[in-house]
């Protein structure tokens, strides 16, 4: 009877995703073929296409030096704001899984960072906080501190721009906080009776039990910070020394400055290969700390 | 402290899970640090220059609304009354496109046995590690023969067809969490799968169909590089490229002014949070307890 | 019972949502037909223009530009509206920022406004790219108040004896002075036979005076285009021949690295890291220049106005520009900062060069604009901004020195956004210090030798 069922609605399940599978074809994979193929030609805005082989792939990584630093810039990037962000949500979330008044007010506020990722506006104001005469560096000089470039020294602007991306870490503390909320009191009272420690604690109790929220955390992050474009463009527009030069600005002004769609979507390509790579690394290493509960 | 004490007795509550003086003060300072930017960005609107540079205080001296009403005005011709009907314009109908057609889809994956699931769903998750950027260039190419640059359409045409997976993908999880019985046995007893969809399923849904909603709104709004390569006319500019635009290259800038605009581009936001929070913080405590 | 109250309430509520979805998606399909439709209707026009200028027109005009040029420009197409019924042209005024990557994949993609601006500089760039411009000596605008020589020139519009633009002023470098600072510190930026080394010497006096102070407001844009361009063309005459050829020498480029160097190491400018927070056209932003703490700001005639605006209290004069004694070419070039184009794509480029004709040759639309676009290209229009104070004397006295040294526009290739950025890179790198200018002289030279033609 139920097997029979299923079976039935197997046809109709073609008609949920239509909509889904519409977009895929039309919208996902003939784009994502479309550039793959624009990749190994000479292809200007306007002009026809004219196939030059690997030659632009050549170019990226014998030639172009901007190219291996935007590489490097996208990856470490990344590698500052997602733990960042996520190690701190995860603190945060763990200090404030307790009895606490107002808790819900204390959540809802720290959640408004995250409420403008991506904000051209809070960009700006980052911009405006930053400068050499803002008022983070008229506060260090208050305080008796030296004036910093944060946005003109090569090796600070990157990690300012990565501080406004981690302070928006609002969004995956509620997500873990309220995957910790959920975690059966009685595993804690049982360690409890065990004699547990703190430490044991989290690593066998709480670790294990947030780890698929977790893990959605870090997978979400990780993908958005490889693709960000909009704060680097807009408060250092990828200096000084292209020292914020992500990926995603570089592909931008090779595209949309001077016009090498072919050369862009190189460019697009190895950013999805990265991407690619990160997020396998990620499923991959999945098995070993990820525990589902019913499977 | 004493008096703390003496009331989670009262209570019955375990006093080691209570909150003292210490932590309410570090809760109190992390948040400090927190919305100080915001702060800061609210009161730095009504200063001048002058005021903006080079000193620390919070306040300003003497408050210039003019500010704002200098700012609301826009790049002439447009005033932010238009920008803003333009961000709805282009936010409203992509986020109901984008709950319909990801409630269709998660209820396929979520509820029904088909040839090529697995890797059907499996591309549903790849396509979520697609960079925007890649496909792009041949977007436009895509739209630009449709005719639909400088419109909403590259908007709305991706959430009607459920292009981003995350939506989908935190719908089938949410509908994982409900036992599947409640539907079959509505399915037993006669009821189509739509219909089941729609009395049975859609109103446990709630939660989670807030959370995406809201969301979809959000990244919408706060989009910048599609509209930067979408939009074209500045009669069409939602906030996120006007905002930009008062940052105009030739004059110069005046900041307060800028961050007066910033502020009312941000507000929508905070209104939107603090009105919908409760079913917000609910959407994302609920989706996020199953795996 | 509540519940199946409420999974109706819901389930209404979706419908309607879903209702209301496929309303939209309807509307907007309607709205794109409807535009179908006008443009189908514009194409009529085209024809039926001369019998009938009572049918409705919408043009669409593009500009950039900050506030006081986009009301100018507004009250000029309000004008115009008002002596032509039925004629709407639509104003989109926008930040230079992006402007001109938007504009190539609108004019790739047949959807650019029909009347754009253009820097002349990129304009090469389209022209090579597409058939993209109306010329504009087929259409009915009255070019006698131009100077013939100013607007056959091809960074003024004439490609091969067609019209592609029309220059909407005339512009050029500027060495803007803050008089009070410069008398403060006792340098003399205006004498006349300035040399580049001077500007060395002015600056180590000022900053040894004030070490927060220095001589030139600046960025590496600037320093690009306004130092390091010129000095490429006191050089060797031209960075690449007429055929796309190379023609400046390593040892060119290695001189002129060497004295950009020498301008970051004497403090002549502000640390390259200072400079960072004002990227691109940003340096009238810059705080210090704002509270009167640099002597000078090299900019450029059309932007002087602003620089002032951004400190107003301030008496200032015009400097002269340094012609090194062996220049092969006075280097500043005094060019148009602006054109303006009908695209091929205008759906009526008649009422667009009636506009036009408007915009350039009607008195009142010429003292409306004033100088909002520079130093106006035209005798006739300069009378009329002098007589109504519309050209400050400063302005004024910039272009006349812009103009007696003169020089070649930039080649095409060599003020391409790409050959630009390999020169923004370098002088960023001289200014961290993080290669010397021999280095900096071998990479540029290298990449030069890949754009050539």
């Amino acid at each position: 009877m139920r097997k029979k069922s299923f079976t039935k609605r197997s046809y109709q399940a073609y008609l949920y995703l239509l909509p889904w599978f519409i977009g895929l074809v039309v919208l996902q994979l003939v784009p994502f073929v479309s550039s793959f193929v624009y990749s190994f030609n000479d292809y200007t805005v306007g002009s026809k296409l004219d196939f030059v082989g690997l030659a632009n792939y050549v170019k990226l990584f014998t030639k172009d030096k901007d190219f291996w630093n935007s590489l490097k810039v996208t990856i470490l990037f990344a590698l500052y704001t997602v733990p960042g962000k996520v190690i701190l949500a995860l603190l945060v979330a763990m200090f404030l899984n307790r009895n606490i008044r107002g808790i819900n007010a204390v959540r809802t506020l720290y959640y408004i960072p995250s409420l403008f990722g991506g904000s051209v506006a809070i960009a700006l104001l980052w911009r405006l906080m930053f400068m050499d005469n803002g008022v983070v560096n008229a506060m260090l000089s208050k305080l008796g501190f030296g004036s910093i470039s944060f946005l003109g020294d090569t090796k600070l602007a990157l990690p300012t721009i990565c501080l406004l991306e981690i302070w928006q870490f609002g969004s995956s503390m509620v997500m873990l906080l309220a995957a910790l909320k959920n975690v059966p009191k009685e595993l804690y009272e049982a360690a409890d009776i065990d004699g547990s420690g703190k430490i044991t604690k989290f690593f066998h109790i709480t670790l294990p039990q947030i780890s698929p929220i977790l893990f959605f955390a870090i997978l979400n992050q990780n993908i958005q910070e490889l693709q960000n474009f909009t704060s680097p463009y807009t408060i250092t527009g990828g200096g000084p020394m292209k020292s914020t030069n992500v990926l995603g600005i570089l592909l931008y002004k090779e595209g949309f400055s001077y016009f090498k769609m072919g050369y862009a979507s190189a460019i697009s390509w190895i950013e999805f290969a990265i991407i690619l790579v990160f997020t396998l690394v990620l499923f991959g290493s999945s098995k070993f700390w990820v525990h589902y509960a019913d499977e | 402290m004493i008096s703390l004490k003496s009331k989670t007795k009262k209570l019955d509550e375990p006093i080691k899970d209570k909150a003292g003086f210490l932590d309410y003060l570090i809760i109190l300072i992390i948040g400090i640090i927190l919305l100080y930017p915001i702060i800061w960005m609210f009161m730095a609107a009504f200063k001048s220059n002058e005021e903006i540079f080079g000193t620390v205080a919070l306040f300003p001296n003497k408050w210039l609304f003019k500010n704002f009403v200098e700012g609301w005005k826009g790049s002439a011709g447009y005033t932010y009354t238009r920008f803003f009907a333009n961000t709805a314009l282009m936010v409203f109908p992509t986020t109901i496109l984008t709950l319909i057609s990801s409630t269709l889809v998660a209820y396929g994956f979520a509820r029904f046995e088909f040839p090529f699931k697995k890797l059907l769903f499996t591309i549903l998750l790849a396509m979520m590690m697609l960079p925007n950027t890649v496909v792009i260039i041949p977007r436009y190419m895509l739209y630009n023969r449709f005719q639909w640059i400088d419109s909403y359409m590259p908007f709305y045409a991706p959430a009607l067809l459920c292009c981003n997976s995350f939506f989908p993908y935190m719908l089938i999880q949410f509908l994982r969490g409900i036992p599947r019985d409640l539907d079959e046995s509505a399915y037993i007893d006669g009821c189509g799968t739509f219909k089941t969809l729609i009395e049975i399923l859609l109103p446990l849904m709630k939660p989670a169909l807030f959370s995406a909603g809201l969301f979809q709104f959000l990244w919408t709004y706060n989009d910048y590089f599609n509209s930067l390569i979408f939009v074209n006319s500045v009669r069409k500019y939602p906030i996120s490229l006007a905002v930009r635009m008062s940052l105009d290259s030739e004059s110069v800038v005046q900041w307060g002014k800028v961050m007066a605009m910033a502020c009312v581009a941000v507000l929508p936001l905070m209104i939107l949070f603090f009105a919908a929070q409760k079913y917000f913080v609910e959407g994302i405590a609920t989706s996020g307890m199953k795996n | 019972m509540r519940k199946k109250v409420l999974s109706m309430l819901l389930a209404t509520s979706m419908v309607a949502g879903i209702v209301m979805g496929c309303g939209q998606t309807q509307e907007a399909v309607n709205s794109a037909d409807e535009a179908k439709t006008e443009t189908a209707d514009n194409s009529e026009d085209k024809q039926n223009v001369s019998e009938s200028e009572q049918e409705s027109v919408t043009l669409r005009f593009a500009w950039w530009g900050g506030d006081e040029r986009n009301a100018a420009t507004l009250e000029v197409i309000e004008q115009f509206e008002a002596l032509h019924p039925g004629v709407t042209i639509e104003g989109e005024p926008g930040s230079s920022d992006g402007y001109h990557d938007k504009l190539a994949t609108q004019l790739a993609s047949g959807t650019a406004a029909d009347i754009v601006q253009i820097d002349p500089e990129t304009m090469p760039t389209f022209v090579d790219s597409g058939d993209y411009f109306v010329d504009l000596n087929t259409t009915s605008i009255d070019m006698s108040n131009f100077e013939a020589n100013y607007i056959g020139l091809q960074i003024n519009g004439n490609y091969d004896g067609k019209q592609l633009g029309l220059p909407t002023g005339i512009a050029g470098p500027a060495i803007l002075v803050n008089k009070d600072v410069a008398d403060k510190y006792g340098v003399d930026l205006t004498k006349t036979d300035i040399q580049w080394e001077d500007f060395i010497e002015m600056g180590k006096t000022v900053h040894e005076q004030d070490p927060e102070a220095y001589l030139f407001c600046i960025n590496k844009e600037y320093i690009t285009n306004l130092f390091v361009l010129t000095l490429e063309k006191q050089k060797a005459g031209k960075v690449y021949d007429s055929d796309g050829k190379l023609v400046i020498t390593q040892d060119d480029l290695t001189s002129i690295f060497t004295y950009i160097k020498e301008l970051y190491d004497n403090n002549v400018v502000a640390p390259a890291s200072y400079q960072a927070s004002y990227i691109g056209d940003d340096i009238q932003g810059d705080a210090n220049w704002i509270a009167g703490k640099y002597v000078a700001a090299p900019c450029y005639i059309s932007t002087v106005d602003v620089m002032v605006a951004a400190n107003p209290s301030a008496n200032y004069v015009a400097g002269s520009l340094p012609v090194a004694a062996d220049a092969k070419d006075g280097g500043f070039a005094s060019n148009t900062p602006q054109l303006l184009a009908i695209t091929k794509s205008c759906s009526n480029p008649e009422i667009a060069a009636e506009f036009l004709d408007y915009f350039f040759n009607n008195e009142k639309a010429l003292e409306t604009l004033g100088a909002t676009r520079s130093v106006p290209p035209t005798q006739k229009a300069r009378d009329i901004c002098a007589a109504n104070g519309k050209l400050t004397q400063i302005v004024t006295d910039a272009a006349d020195i812009a103009v007696a040294i003169g020089g070649t526009p930039n080649d095409k290739i060599s003020s391409s956004e790409e050959a630009k950025t390999i020169l923004y890179d370098a002088v960023e790198a001289i200014g961290y210090g993080q290669i010397s200018p021999e280095q900096a002289a071998e990479e540029v030279y290298e990449q030069y030798k890949d754009l050539e033609k």
